[in-house]
């Protein structure tokens, strides 16, 4: 095999990789922040996908379905948290995790109803439909589009994160909420925050991979494996961890797809047994 | 009270034998159902309920008991129909010490993920070991006759055999199970999921109890795919996969995680209530997952804590220790 095939592979496995720390990064503040791992995010994911459906549909314009999905998806977080989440807290971790269980489910559910079992196609804006040389082979300009976004999105939230005082606030949150909350904090609002800009993010991920992965009722559990896998390689509510565990899933996908095509479920799952078993706090995680 | 509930078994008992003259074919294929599902959702509690530890793959070992029935029934001829469900109660408890070992080091969310991916693993062994399993066609299981030493043969093959076999399996794992809660053991059990560190202080060997309980709940989980295999005359990977471990906790709890049957009516309930919903709407799933968030949001006990179950184990320990959980 040749190495411009490797490297081909390998840029497939880091543009999926970026999107999948475009869903994860939400996930893993949150579970971070407030202890929930929140299994109905990857049904928001699919819901944005579907969403930015309509949006083209409607309105023939892919740039518009980018902002318009991420919105309605995000005050749909906002309400799951405020309204659902907020209200059985008192019950324990448990039941936080099988609320968002059924509503993953609810979810996936009503988008079968509304948008029917088949798969759609979303066009792709005409500007980002071609291909450009890459090593004397041709690459999808979309899938660049996708790097160059993610990408983006990243370094935005690093600087917003490290650079500004909410970012302070909201890593201070995630290490010690008690401490935030008695320093005169409203860390409920924090949450909140967080809760609805990570499900937006999920939203506009899934905006930006509907037509490269088509909209389809199974982008919700194929991305849910993934994220488990994620957040327990990147470690409890570490971003820096995410974003590696996530490159390291795109490529392990990407490279087990080419030899091991019969076995790359597996491996994924054999690699998170392994870590749950031999690290269980991740392995950029501080604590268990 | 222990007399009461003596007085409702001796009454129940023969009324539950006596049901294939009682109801037609149809309904009894659907207490047949009811038997083993509501076998599954109590062990599942066993672990979720009792406790404290959510499974999100308690269809791995429901898998291995029927997969293991299935190829006992179909090579070795010799073999009774008991024995074939012995060894299905055999892997289940080899499997469960085996899955145990490993997860019962963890607590919360990352247990649940653990057990989720040792399933999906054993759903990947079933998917693509063909030789044995026949992937995702599935394994036809042979059907056999059950001899009664002394009375000829319980046919198997039909409703009413199947049930009185069914309904003898499940009624003595049931007693096997809630005689095991009443134990010292237990009762340690509670006490661990309450607060560990607590146990391990007061000298109980928290590792080895919880390893016990995650046994006997794969144990008889096994027993019930057993059961499912058996009735359905085949098994597919689809026994192992995510649908099914989220099957049994709706049944959880939506029947109630803080009694010892809660589960079972759960099941039954389940059960009943997606046979109705799939004649009235095609979108019965999206109804289902409504059903279970308004029960966790507004009835988080179940319908068993709702009306107020006796003997509730949460009610039991009392008050302060749930508030440190």
């Amino acid at each position: 095999m040749s190495w411009e095939l490797y490297a081909t592979q390998g840029l497939h496995g880091l543009v999926y990789g970026m999107l999948l720390f475009l869903v994860s990064a939400g996930l893993t503040l949150v579970f971070g922040m407030m202890g929930i791992l929140n299994i109905a995010h990857a049904a928001f994911y699919m819901l944005g996908a579907y969403l930015g459906w309509t949006v083209v549909r409607l309105t023939g314009s892919f740039w518009l379905a980018l902002a318009v999905a991420p919105l309605l998806v995000g005050a749909l977080g906002v309400l799951v948290e405020r309204f659902l989440l907020r209200r059985i807290h008192a019950f324990g971790h448990a039941y936080e995790l099988l609320l968002t269980f059924g509503l993953f489910y609810m979810v996936s559910e009503a988008t079968r109803w509304i948008w029917g079992s088949y798969t759609l196609q979303v066009p792709m804006p005409a500007a980002l439909a071609g291909s450009v040389p890459f090593l004397g082979g041709q690459y999808p300009v979309y899938r660049l589009f996708i790097l160059g976004v993610s990408a983006l999105i990243c370094l935005g939230m690093a600087v917003a994160l490290l650079r500004t005082r909410v970012g302070i606030i909201i890593r201070s949150t995630v290490s010690d909420a008690q401490m935030v909350s008695a320093l005169g904090i409203n860390t409920p609002l924090v949450s909140l925050g967080v809760f609805g800009s990570g499900s937006a993010l999920a939203a506009l991920a899934g905006v930006i991979a509907a037509p490269f992965v088509q909209a389809d009722l199974s982008m919700g559990v194929g991305i849910l494996v993934d994220l488990f896998v994620v957040i327990v390689i990147g470690g409890f509510g570490s971003l820096l961890g995410a974003l590696l565990a996530s490159l390291m899933i795109g490529e392990l996908q990407s490279f087990g797809i080419l030899w091991f095509p019969e076995f790359a479920m597996v491996f994924e799952f054999l690699l998170m047994a392994a870590v749950l078993i031999l690290r269980p706090q991740g392995l950029f995680g501080e604590q268990g | 009270m222990r007399r009461s509930r003596l007085s409702v078994a001796l009454v129940a008992v023969p009324v539950l034998y006596a049901l294939p003259w009682l109801v037609d074919t149809l309904r009894l294929r659907i207490v047949i159902e009811i038997l083993y599902f509501g076998l599954f959702a109590v062990s599942f509690n066993l672990l979720f309920g009792y406790a404290g530890l959510l499974s999100f793959g308690h269809a791995a070992t429901f898998g291995v008991g029927g997969y293991t029935l299935g190829l006992a029934l179909n090579h070795l001829p010799r073999l009774p129909f008991v024995g074939a469900l012995g060894l299905a109660a055999l892997s289940g408890a080899a499997a469960g010490l085996g899955i145990g070992a490993f997860c019962v080091r963890l607590r919360g969310t990352y247990f649940a993920l653990l057990t989720l991916a040792f399933s999906q693993f054993l759903f990947a062994v079933a998917f693509k070991w063909r030789a044995v399993t026949r992937g995702d066609d599935g394994l036809i299981v042979q059907g056999r006759d059950l001899a009664l030493p002394g009375l000829g043969a319980l046919r198997l093959g039909e409703a009413p055999g199947f049930y009185w076999l069914a309904l003898s399996v499940v009624l003595l794992c049931l007693a096997a199970a809630w005689r095991f809660t009443r134990t010292p053991l237990g009762n340690a059990v509670v006490l661990m999921r309450e607060n560990d560190e607590r146990a391990a202080f007061l000298g109980y060997n928290v590792y080895a109890t919880k390893l016990i309980v995650f046994t006997i709940a794969a144990t008889l989980a096994a027993v019930a795919g057993a059961l499912f295999a058996a009735f359905q005359g085949l098994v597919s990977p689809s026994a192992l996969d995510l649908q099914t471990s989220t099957v049994v906790v709706f049944m959880a709890v939506l029947g109630g995680t803080g009694t010892f049957l809660g589960p079972f009516f759960g099941a039954a309930l389940y059960i009943f209530f997606q046979d109705w919903l799939s004649k009235t709407t095609e979108n019965w799933p999206f109804f289902i997952g409504l059903a279970f968030v308004l029960m966790i949001l507004f009835a988080h006990e179940g319908l068993t804590g709702l009306v107020g179950g006796r003997g509730s184990w949460r009610r039991s320990t009392g008050g302060a220790a749930r508030g440190a959980a």
